[in-house]
């Protein structure tokens, strides 16, 4: 054995995450996106040197064990905003329960119609919320659950690339809203980059963070409850859209 | 230094009682946001102190990218499965993620207090 392959992936990944954070703030440019940037980095590194990608996850296991802590300590940003949140509770509510549900039913129908198997849509449908959710709901609903793991990595990604151009095109200024949006649509890699536009945007971004993944699971479990599993959500849909 | 190692024992216990809940209650909810509400409930009712968990909450909160790397390589795993899905793949979750943006900003203006 000799040399322990978890202090070099670890190191590898910390290096890469230290640079692609250095040129994302030299340059400022959302397509730098230091997730985006050290995951494709290591992407061509493992392509490169043909090492298998499951011995790099084992590698690096205690970074993502980071991750449930990290959620943990969110609660002192809520705490650190529970004026601001009391204030707007009403409309917290609405906002985070309603885009829940439309990234549900939205992203459940445009599968259906591109005839994505039941295993991808209980796949996908669970892609807005943050990983340790995400992946029980997966499970639970009998989806390909490190897939749903990777995906919402990437939507994290979208939704931090893309999102503060397309609230500007949508002419959204306000900071609270503007942490809403990014946080119910892209979890943790969304609040990352709210934190950036102030404390106002990372509170919210954070604070819909665990309201998203509730609503969520809630929904889904809901929609099992009521209609069934995501083979029969295809057969409603079937008679639905032959009805109408 | 202390203090910082006083709040990670914090907030790593409060990890810990989320994980159980969640495993012995068998609900959906994993144990971290479990114990995001109970950092926030012990930071409210005082049974936390400020100073002893905003040190490392910010530090843990900074580096929170760097924590979903693995994951996001983790994508290769599934390079076959993504090619042949890959239009679904792609397609639903990009057009899903501006929805969802959309109607989370609107709604909030809407009922947002002035």
């Amino acid at each position: 054995m000799g040399f322990s392959t978890e202090i070099l992936w670890v190191s590898i990944t910390l290096m890469i995450y230290y640079f692609a954070l250095m040129l994302y703030k030299r340059f400022k440019s959302p397509l730098l996106n230091p997730v985006l940037v050290s995951v494709t980095c290591i992407i061509i590194i493992l392509k490169v040197g043909k090492i298998p990608v499951a011995e790099y996850s084992k590698s690096v296991s205690v970074i993502s064990f980071f991750l449930g802590p990290s959620v943990v300590a969110l609660g002192f940003m809520l705490y650190q905003q529970w004026d601001l949140i009391r204030k707007n509770l009403k409309a917290i509510f609405w906002s985070v329960s309603l885009a829940s549900l439309a990234g549900i039913v939205s992203v459940t129908i445009i599968a259906y119609f591109l005839r994505a198997e039941s295993e991808i849509i209980a796949t996908l449908a669970p892609k807005s919320i943050t990983t340790p959710i995400a992946i029980g709901v997966s499970e639970k609903t009998n989806g390909i659950v490190a897939l749903t793991a990777a995906i919402v990595i990437a939507v994290g990604v979208f939704g931090a690339v893309v999102g503060p151009s397309f609230l500007n095109l949508l002419k959204i200024k306000d900071a609270f809203a503007r942490g809403l949006a990014m946080g119910t649509a892209a979890h943790g890699i969304g609040t990352a980059r709210a934190v950036e536009e102030g404390e106002t945007t990372g509170t919210a971004a954070a604070l819909s963070i665990g309201l998203a993944g509730v609503f969520t699971v809630a929904f889904i479990f809901l929609i099992y409850f009521f209609i069934g599993d995501w083979n029969q959500i295809s057969i409603f849909l079937d008679n639905f859209f032959n009805s109408v | 230094m202390p203090q910082f190692l006083k709040g990670l024992v914090i907030i790593m216990l409060l990890y810990a009682i989320g994980e159980l809940i969640s495993y012995y209650l068998n609900i959906p909810v994993p144990g971290n946001v479990i114990g995001m509400l109970f950092m926030f409930a012990g930071l409210q009712y005082g049974l936390i102190k400020k100073d002893t968990v905003e040190g490392i909450s910010k530090q843990l909160i900074g580096l929170l990218n760097l924590f979903f790397i693995p994951a996001g390589v983790g994508l290769l795993a599934y390079e076959s499965l993504l090619m042949d899905n890959l239009l679904v793949i792609v397609l639903a979750p990009v057009i899903s993620s501006l929805i969802v943006m959309l109607v989370a900003a609107y709604v909030f203006l809407l009922l947002k207090k002035r």
